[in-house]
């Protein structure tokens, strides 16, 4: 038994096969227009067929058979570039490639990467989109939103109309660990989730892994969005930006010191409380968000990044009441974010480093003044942390991901602070400053164990302190069947842990949710998630097509108790139950990715349970965003050398509820009269109605000059306003009442100018 | 720019209309819904109504004859025994409401209960553990101040009994004049200062203690404190009806349904017994 483990081991390191003498090249695959590195360029050997892909930092490693060979580089939506490599250099190469143009009547170029990607990748439930689509893609106010386009791919459920909240195959919307730059953030959403906190004038690279995860990634149960900001261009300077209907952003970039520094620096505002002044209606509210980044080259093999996000949401409202009082409510949310990080590439040119120093702060305060009283409630965490992680390529088709993460969290939920006759009805309480530790370590082979086979195995092992220890073994794998060149099957299996709970109601929705650590009554979540799929591809008419099946089992997931008080409870933690969810599913996705016309059809049907001992009876019941049916379908449509056309439908089952269905009178306490005891459904029993709408937005671009272009956005969002239930109200029907689901948005046009100008 | 923005805040307004769609939910069937209450050893109160729908638009704010008709169950036959009498309670004189001698029982016996609303067909049964009663063993009261305050502060001291016990505490105000002390209930003078339930879990070395501040301006200069020990469901059937009681707890706390012990309806059947200590507030 013994023997036959460790032949098992060996074989998954990859070192049964003897290697000849061989040659490796490393390097970088960049943009030549202004040196962003190209994540996810395919670099090919002709003559072996021997390919890899850059990694999250444009960097890539090959090792070739033989020498002289012809490397083939492509990347989509730029030109193919073929290099003969004819010496064994061991210095870092440095790949440009130059834009394809996509004016109508080009040739269309299938690009060979994307087929191999979607079929030879051992990758399954993960996707990639880059910001100019989603500038492309229909949007609420022609605010470009990464997170809403996530909600157009299979497996992600939206919430609430309009939010950006992503429900990623039945889990809830705390389970996606959001990354940007390596740092996590907290809270994705301006004006409570309308907008995204994302600036896409900003982002470089969007990826969302929702199964199958590599070991790199966890922390989260769900799914995995991984974004990477512009670095700035090392050759020229840009300016980037736009006027909307409700904000305005500018992105400017470029370089410090030619071809060794640039710099990134990104804002934006809204500006409807200006707009309102002028029509003389108070309403301060807006938000802003800052992207910064500095990317310096100190030498061929080392380079470091610093960035940082910034935003808040701010509500500042200030009156004074007919008897000349000072009436004052506000509240400041806000997330702030640091990445520095260091990589390094080894002498070999085989392995690759990076280093990463992050922290992150979640912060909000709400505050209310009326004459001499007031109340200040504030909730704040953050974060700060190291990540070490080494990728290494000792041979072709085989890859090793091995490192480690630490990070530390400050909780402090909740802290009322109270001054004046307020003070004694709401104490100042100061909830004591929670800390909690994680740690992980982690590896990973990727191994083309022949033609056909090809395996990502990996283990984590993670840990969390927060006066009680808790830690576990997170085994991941990832087996691809090739069937032809153009079939392939594929089988995935993850475990993950989630060391943080953010708790919120389910009853109303308040800016004020709360993240908490584990403790010794909040147990760690753990999920269970295998999935199977078949890719396929049709070169011919560049279109790639999968469809997968998940199961995923997730445990120790929290709820608040049935009739928990929520408001101002600084002992939320006994208001909190255990228990487990189930979600399955069927995922397809068809997607036609070049040509006059090109977009995607997703479809995704799955159900979605939850089982608490204290909720329902015990009995399990429907998640509350467990839709039967998505189905989304994206177009974008070029209608002549300056005119696009996109289009995008969606159609979801409704959400489920707990209604109100029954009532009876009882006595009161003091028996002098009757008090109405609510009778309500089972839990989330109520389906709403399902809705579906079109979104269109026609981009009229003006004249391509010499230094940059403009265009127009003439956008809009419910074209046949249809209502999607936001709210559930009584009506009044004569001498009785009737439940009414009130949309939020009918049609809603918008226009928005967007540039982009760049030095010479 | 400037002179588009009224223009563009009347399209974010027009956007923002609420359409609406139906809903449909269907009604929970009607069902009878019980309440009990022991005023002493022997006499026992139950009332029964039908629970309706909440699309009905009834106001219950004033109780409407026709309400008080349509959902108070004046012509019901209730039923109390034990496992060796069976008494019928007679109905008060007000409908709903049906009180009498209840059989004789020991504490940990059980009481079975059985309503018949003829004018509906309805028919419910439940059955209740006959609760021992426990008295108050020390209340004290002192004025204070707390902050700009000024506050009478009840103490009560309770000898919690072996085993897992549960309490239902009231204070009411005996206003100046309300001097039949014998006849707490039905009054709309004994005002309910305060209420709450509470387990033995807070107990120290089996002692509990609870603290209470009343206002200072009380009608009257007496307080009665009313406790009662009850069973672990109907605890949790008055925990449920706390947490949903008030507008802001209807509006932000989770949805509960308050159990029940009633088969085939609503509300909660409970044998216990109520003790009343009497406390003057003399300066």
């Amino acid at each position: 038994m013994n023997r036959f483990l460790a032949f098992l081991i060996l074989m998954s390191f990859g070192v049964t096969k003897v290697t000849l003498a061989q040659v490796t090249i490393s390097g970088y695959v960049y943009d030549s227009f202004d040196k962003e590195a190209l994540l996810g360029a395919t670099i090919l050997d002709e003559g072996s067929g021997r390919g890899t892909v850059t990694n999250n930092y444009g960097f890539f490693s090959l090792t070739l058979p033989r020498i002289p060979a012809d490397v083939r580089i492509s990347y989509i939506g730029f030109e193919t570039k073929h290099i003969r490599i004819l010496s064994d250099s061991t210095s870092i190469l440095e790949i440009l490639l130059v834009e394809q143009s996509t004016q109508l009547g080009d040739v269309t170029v299938t690009d060979d990467r994307i087929h191999q990607e979607a079929i030879q990748s051992v990758r399954m439930g993960s996707i990639s989109i880059k910001p100019a689509d989603v500038n492309r893609i229909p949007s609420f106010a022609g605010e470009a939103d990464l997170l809403k386009v996530m909600q157009l791919m299979p497996g992600v459920t939206q919430g609430n109309e309009a939010t950006g909240g992503m429900f990623v195959r039945g889990g809830t919307d705390d389970q996606n660990l959001v990354l940007l730059d390596d740092a996590v953030i907290y809270n994705v959403g301006h004006l409570f989730g309308f907008f995204s906190v994302f600036n896409t004038d900003a982002i470089n690279d969007i990826q969302l892994v929702k199964g199958a995860f590599p070991a790199r990634y966890g922390g989260r149960l769900s799914s995995v969005l991984d974004i990477r900001m512009n670095e700035g261009s090392l050759e020229r300077w840009n300016v980037r930006g736009g006027v909307g209907l409700l904000t305005s952003r500018i992105m400017i970039d470029g370089p410090l010191i030619k071809d060794r520094m640039s710099f990134m620096l990104a804002g934006r505002r809204t500006y409807i409380d200006q707009v309102l002044k002028s029509v003389n209606v108070d309403l301060p509210y807006y938000f802003y968000d800052v992207n910064a980044k500095l990317n310096y080259r100190i030498s061929e093999s080392d380079r470091v990044y610093l960035s940082s996000y910034f935003g808040d949401d701010i509500l500042n409202f200030q009156d004074r009441s007919e008897n000349e009082e000072d009436l004052g409510f506000g509240f400041t949310l806000g997330n702030w974010i640091t990445t520095a990080r260091w990589n390094h590439v080894y002498a070999s040119g085989k392995t690759f480093s990076n280093v990463t120093l992050h922290q992150t702060r979640f912060n909000y305060d709400i505050r209310g003044d009326f004459v001499d009283n007031s109340i200040l409630i504030t909730s704040k965490i953050q974060d700060i942390g190291i990540k070490l992680d080494w990728e290494t390529f000792p041979r072709h088709g085989l890859r090793y991901q091995y490192g480690g993460s630490v990070v530390t969290h400050g909780f402090r939920p909740n802290v009322v602070n109270t001054s004046g006759n307020i003070s004694e009805l709401i104490g100042t309480s100061d909830s004591p400053n929670i800390r909690s530790t994680e740690a992980e370590l982690h590896g990973s082979v990727d191994w083309d164990v022949n033609d056909r086979w090809r395996m990502e195995n990996g283990i984590r092992y993670s840990s969390a302190w927060s006066g009680k220890t808790y830690s576990g073994f997170e085994p991941r794998s990832s087996i691809r069947y090739l069937i032809s060149a153009d079939h392939s099957i594929k089988f995935g299996y993850s475990r993950m842990r989630q060391y943080m709970h953010r708790v919120s109601s389910s009853a109303i929705a308040l800016p004020t949710d709360l993240w908490y650590p584990v403790t010794e009554n909040v147990k760690p979540q753990s999920a269970h998630q295998v999935s199977i799929g078949y890719f396929g591809s049709k070169k011919v008419l560049d279109i790639t097509y999968s469809v997968e099946l998940f199961t995923k089992r997730m445990e120790n997931l929290i709820e608040y108790k049935e009739g928990a008080r929520l408001i101002l409870n600084d002992r939320f933690e006994s208001e909190l139950l255990r228990g487990n969810g189930l979600s399955r599913g069927f995922e397809l996705f068809i997607q036609k990715h070049s040509g006059w016309a090109n977009g995607w059809i997703g479809y995704t049907l799955s159900k979605t349970d939850r089982q608490f001992e204290g909720l329902n009876g015990g009995e399990s019941y429907p998640d509350r965003f467990d839709r039967r049916h998505n189905i989304s379908a994206v177009a974008m449509v070029d209608l002549s050398k300056n005119m696009l056309w996109s289009v995008s439908w969606v159609y979801m089952s409704g959400a489920h509820m707990t209604a109100q269905t029954g009532q009876y009178l009882m006595p009161n306490a003091s028996l002098t009269g009757v008090e109405l005891v609510p009778i309500y459904s089972k839990r989330n029993a109520i389906e709403l109605a399902s809705s579906h709408r079109l979104d269109i937005n026609l981009i009229i671009k003006g004249r391509l000059r010499e230094y940059g272009q403009g265009e127009w956005h003439l956008s809009a969002y419910n074209f046949y306003n249809r209502a999607a239930p936001y709210r559930v109200s009584f009506r009044s029907n004569g001498s009785s009442l009737e439940y009414m689901q009130q949309g939020l948005f009918g049609v809603f046009p918008s226009i928005a100018y967007n540039f982009r100008f760049h030095s010479k | 720019m400037m002179r588009l923005y009224p223009f563009l805040f009347v399209i974010i307004l027009a956007s923002c209309e609420l359409f609406e769609l139906p809903l449909k939910v269907d009604p929970a069937d009607e069902a009878l819904v019980i309440s009990s209450v022991m005023i002493d050893n022997e006499t026992m109160i139950v009332t029964a109504t039908r629970s309706f729908s909440p699309l009905s638009g009834r106001s219950v704010n004033a109780l409407e004859e026709d309400l008080i008709a349509s959902l108070f169950v004046s012509d019901g036959r209730i039923l109390v025994s034990n496992s060796l009498t069976t008494d019928t309670l007679p109905t008060l004189g007000i409908p709903g409401f049906y009180g009498g001698e209840s059989p004789e029982s020991a504490a940990g016996s059980l009481v079975y209960l059985s309503v018949y609303d003829s004018t509906t067909g309805l028919s419910v049964q439940a059955i209740a553990t006959r609760m021992l009663p426990i008295s108050i063993d020390t209340a004290t009261y002192e004025n204070t101040r707390l902050g700009v305050f000024d506050l009478k502060r009840l103490r009560i001291f309770i000898d919690d009994p072996v085993g897992q016990n549960y309490f239902a505490l009231h204070v009411y105000n005996v206003p100046v004049g309300g001097d039949d002390l014998d006849s707490l209930f039905f009054r709309d003078s004994n005002l309910l200062l305060h209420s709450e339930v509470f387990t033995d879990r807070v107990a120290e070395e089996r002692r509990i203690r609870r603290q209470i501040d009343l206002d200072p301006g009380l009608a009257g200069d007496t307080v009665i404190v009313v406790l009662s020990n009850i069973e672990e469901g109907y605890y949790r059937f008055l925990d449920a009806r706390r947490r949903t009681g008030g507008l802001i707890a209807s509006l932000a706390n989770e949805p509960i349904n308050a159990p029940t012990n009633i088969i085939g309806g609503y509300g909660y059947f409970s044998a216990h017994q109520l003790r009343a200590t009497v406390v003057i507030l003399d300066d």
